[in-house]
């Protein structure tokens, strides 16, 4: 059965109900509102964002819920984006980050799980003063308070 | 103007929590010098750790004296902890040992700066440990509310009052013992000394005051059995097949040690390990009936492994019984549920540990007989195996046991395969052994020894279409067309069809810890690379000097799942990582053309080179390759004196190469 999703901008688009319910947000709608055909209202996603969202749904529909195993590595790795999830990720910068939030917003763990990943593979490896070139950061610290950060980062585990 | 969707993800603490969840010390020690609000959004993500041994100074470090200076080495002067208190999360102390009431004071207070503690490795020799121990130490980890990891280390202790009086007063920490995830209790003994003992009740009570614990590590002690009418109470096995097979394994009365019977249980404990300890026979599965990860390690001929389970049965099925510890009162129906292991870790020096190990997970009545094979001792694993398990994945070291081939194939036969795979003397001849089914998806492989057998197995992976050959010349001019002409990715792929097919685990591999040799014959010569170059196999043949840094090379480039690697032997250059990680795409496509055709074709290369000072998202994964996480090498001492300026840049060489290092250490020699 179809859901009709309505983005920000007013735009609809008809998606199986099994790929809206990527969307632990739309899956908990339609589960309060019961059976209807009354468009469902995304306001904070604008129609570009929804498209790349329902893509990535589209292409994740038949995914098994993700679980974490207690005794798995707790530390998370960010090298391991499929092949698929890593051209969908080449995007620019601005639509990165919507995505994110769209993810965040429509709590889509695993796209935001893959958004969170890209962003801090772009992170890694950088100096402070290329991370704030990156993402068009302003440095707010007196030198003072840089020095200090210095010092507390010579203890810094495992560096 | 609406604010940039990028500093919108930046203002939102959970979602800025989430990428640095991502990120390792390096990346974090640079992003909390971008901006103030990064600064305080990674707080909860930077670790620092204070590691200090040997005996603290502390009448110098609280009341320094102005003709005294040199006395100020104590740790107050090393760390500025009442500025920077809040961002240690990880504290490593040995032997500290306060000799007045006012340093037992001051060091009460600097454990009080410490909010942020959550892992804590006390590490305390004889000396300074009495019964009152526990009411000095015990204050301080008293004053450290976010304590999640306890690790406790005891050294040459002989008294049994003393470990019980530290467990009992731990349960006791009103502050600390509901937190508390993980718990370790090592003793360390003297050559000579005895044997430290802890009563079953003890334990238990412990346990049931760490209602979170989750983790529980026991090393180098014996439990005792209990008391009658105690939590717990001795009977029968009352399994009269059970006993009627053990009778005929020929068991005398004195093996056959009675089953405790539990009446309580530790739902949450999910990891259990016992180290050389001895522990009574008790089930497994009911005392720990959710846990996940067993590791049993017997490295010590004075310790025996009892038996920890008469019918712990393992399999894959899913086990969703939750709760809290507590010493809850158990489930009947836990009684009969079998344990579901996804890890298994199984340890032992000698042939005669390995049988007690392995009969300690077996049903009770399978006793192995260690036997003496033509090239040593061995065990028939294979007897034990019938009656154990199928662990999802199992953990194996291995020290000196030299019969392997009884094992890979009753691992084989059962299915079971290793996941992780260490061994130090003894089966370096061995190591073709690694190409077994078993090992298909092996993730750590550590190996001691690198002596000749090890090279000669390594040798036999040279790639198909990898020859040596002097460069320049007539050699180059005869083949660099054929490499313009686009064979290199002809020869990624036969090389690493050829990995593959040697290496069952090349796939998989994640961590790969060699340790110190060269190979035999100092074979492990990194400066004649500058003779090598691939082509295919047939020509040039004359030129065939086979080296073993080339081979590795070529090896950790077929192993796209590599994250840590570690190498004992001393390096004199960088050579042997060539052509890895991040590189420049000459480099990469005149040595190490298997890059290329790994991902992508060739004709997207020039996608590598950055744009505009500004980098992709979108090309990282393909080529940079393996993303080591974790490098850990040796400097020759030559090196290091000839170049010392050098080691210098060979870190920032390697951090550039490898930039998701998280962890870089090179030693000199």
């Amino acid at each position: 059965m179809p859901v009709t999703l309505t983005s920000l901008d007013n735009q609809e688009f008809k998606v199986d109900k099994e790929v809206a319910e990527r969307s632990i947000l739309i899956k908990n709608m339609i589960e309060d509102v019961g059976e209807s055909d009354a468009p469902i209202p995304l306001p904070n996603v604008s129609a570009a964002v929804l498209t790349k969202v329902i893509e990535y749904c589209e292409h994740h529909r038949n995914d098994p819920v993700q679980v974490q195993d207690e005794t798995d590595d707790p530390r998370k790795r960010s090298n391991d984006i499929e092949e698929w999830d890593m051209k969908f990720m080449q995007v620019d910068q601005e639509m990165l980050f919507e995505i994110i939030l769209a993810a965040n917003y429509l709590d889509i763990k695993p796209l935001l799980d893959v958004g969170c990943k890209t962003v801090a593979n772009i992170i890694k490896g950088k100096t402070p003063e290329e991370i704030r070139k990156a993402f068009n950061i302003v440095n707010d610290f007196t030198p003072e308070e840089e020095a200090q950060i210095k010092k507390e980062n010579e203890w810094a585990e495992d560096r | 103007m609406a604010p940039l969707h990028r500093d919108v993800v930046f203002s939102i603490p959970e979602l800025i929590a989430e990428i640095l969840d991502y990120l390792g010390p390096r990346s974090l020690c640079s992003l909390r010098l971008i901006s103030r609000s990064f600064y305080q959004a990674c707080i909860p993500h930077f670790r620092i750790a204070l590691q200090y041994s040997g005996p603290l100074s502390w009448t110098a470090a609280i009341t320094p004296t102005e003709t005294d200076q040199s006395k100020q080495h104590g740790i107050f002067q090393l760390f500025p902890v009442k500025a920077s208190g809040h961002l240690v999360k990880s504290l490593a102390l040995s032997n500290c040992h306060p000799r007045t009431p006012q340093e037992e004071m001051v060091l009460k207070e600097w454990f009080s700066s410490l909010g942020g503690l959550e892992s804590f490795f006390l590490q305390e020799s004889s000396r300074g440990l009495d019964p009152d121990t526990a009411k000095t130490v015990l204050p301080w980890i008293q004053q450290c509310p976010s304590l999640k990891h306890l690790r406790l280390r005891l050294s040459e202790i002989t008294r049994d009052e003393v470990l019980q009086a530290l467990l009992l007063g731990l349960g006791s920490l009103t502050a600390i013992s509901p937190r508390l995830e993980s718990l370790s209790v090592e003793i360390r003994r003297g050559r000579r000394g005895p044997g430290v003992n802890l009563r079953w009740e003890v334990l238990m009570e412990t346990l049931a005051n760490l209602p979170r614990l989750s983790s529980l590590s026991l090393h180098g002690f014996t439990v005792l059995r209990p008391e009658k009418d105690m939590d717990v109470e001795n009977h029968d096995h009352g399994d009269p097949a059970g006993g009627a097979q053990a009778a005929a394994d020929g068991e005398d009365e004195n093996d056959a040690e009675e089953e405790l019977e539990l009446y309580c249980n530790f739902p949450k404990i999910t990891q259990f390990q016992a180290f050389n300890c001895s522990l009574p026979k008790f089930n497994l599965a009911r005392l720990f009936p959710n846990v996940k990860s067993l590791g049993v390690f017997s490295l010590d001929d004075r310790f025996q492994t009892g038996p920890l389970s008469s019918d712990a049965i393992f399999n894959n099925d899913e086990n969703s019984g939750q709760g809290s510890n507590g010493g809850t009162s158990m489930d009947p129906s836990s009684a009969s549920r079998p344990l579901s292991l996804n890890r298994l870790s199984l340890g032992a020096l000698t042939a005669s540990n390995m049988h007690a190990v392995l009969d300690a997970l077996s049903p009770g009545h399978g006793r192995m007989r260690p036997s003496l094979g033509s090239s040593g001792l061995y065990v028939d694993v294979r007897t034990a195996l019938k009656k154990t398990i199928k662990p999802i994945a199992l953990s194996i070291q291995i020290m000196n046991w030299i019969e392997f081939e009884p094992f890979s194939a009753a691992l084989q036969s059962r299915g079971i395969e290793v996941r992780e795979f260490t061994f130090t003397k003894g089966l370096s001849a061995q190591a073709s052994m690694l190409s077994k089914p078993c090992f298909k998806n092996l993730q750590v492989l550590d190996v001691t020894d690198l002596g000749l057998q090890f090279g000669n197995w390594l040798l036999e992976l040279q790639p198909p279409t990898t020859i040596d050959a002097p460069r320049g010349g007539e050699y180059d001019a005869m083949h660099s067309n054929a490499l313009r002409d686009g064979e290199e990715a002809m020869l990624a792929s036969v090389d690493r069809t050829f990995i593959n097919s040697k290496i069952p685990f090349a796939q998989t591999l994640r961590s790969l810890h060699l340790g110190a040799g060269d190979f035999g014959n100092g074979r492990f010569a990194e400066r004649e690379r500058n003779h090598y170059r691939f082509v295919v196999q047939g020509r040039a043949q004359d030129y065939s000097q086979r080296s073993i840094t080339m081979v590795l090379r070529r090896i950790l480039a077929c192993l796209p799942a590599l994250e840590e690697f570690s190498l004992g032997t001393a390096l004199e250059c960088l050579s042997l990582f060539e052509g890895l990680g991040r590189c420049d795409p000459i480099e990469r496509r005149g040595f190490w053309s298997e890059w290329q055709d790994f991902a992508v074709a060739k004709a997207d290369v020039k996608s590598l080179e950055v744009k505009g000072g500004e980098e992709t998202s979108e090309n990282w994964l393909k080529y940079e390759r393996p993303f080591l996480r974790s490098l850990r090498i040796y400097a020759s001492a030559d090196t290091a004196k000839k170049h010392k300026a050098n080691i210098t840049a060979w870190q920032k060489s390697l951090e550039y190469r490898f930039r998701f290092l998280e962890t870089l250490q090179i030693t000199l020699d």
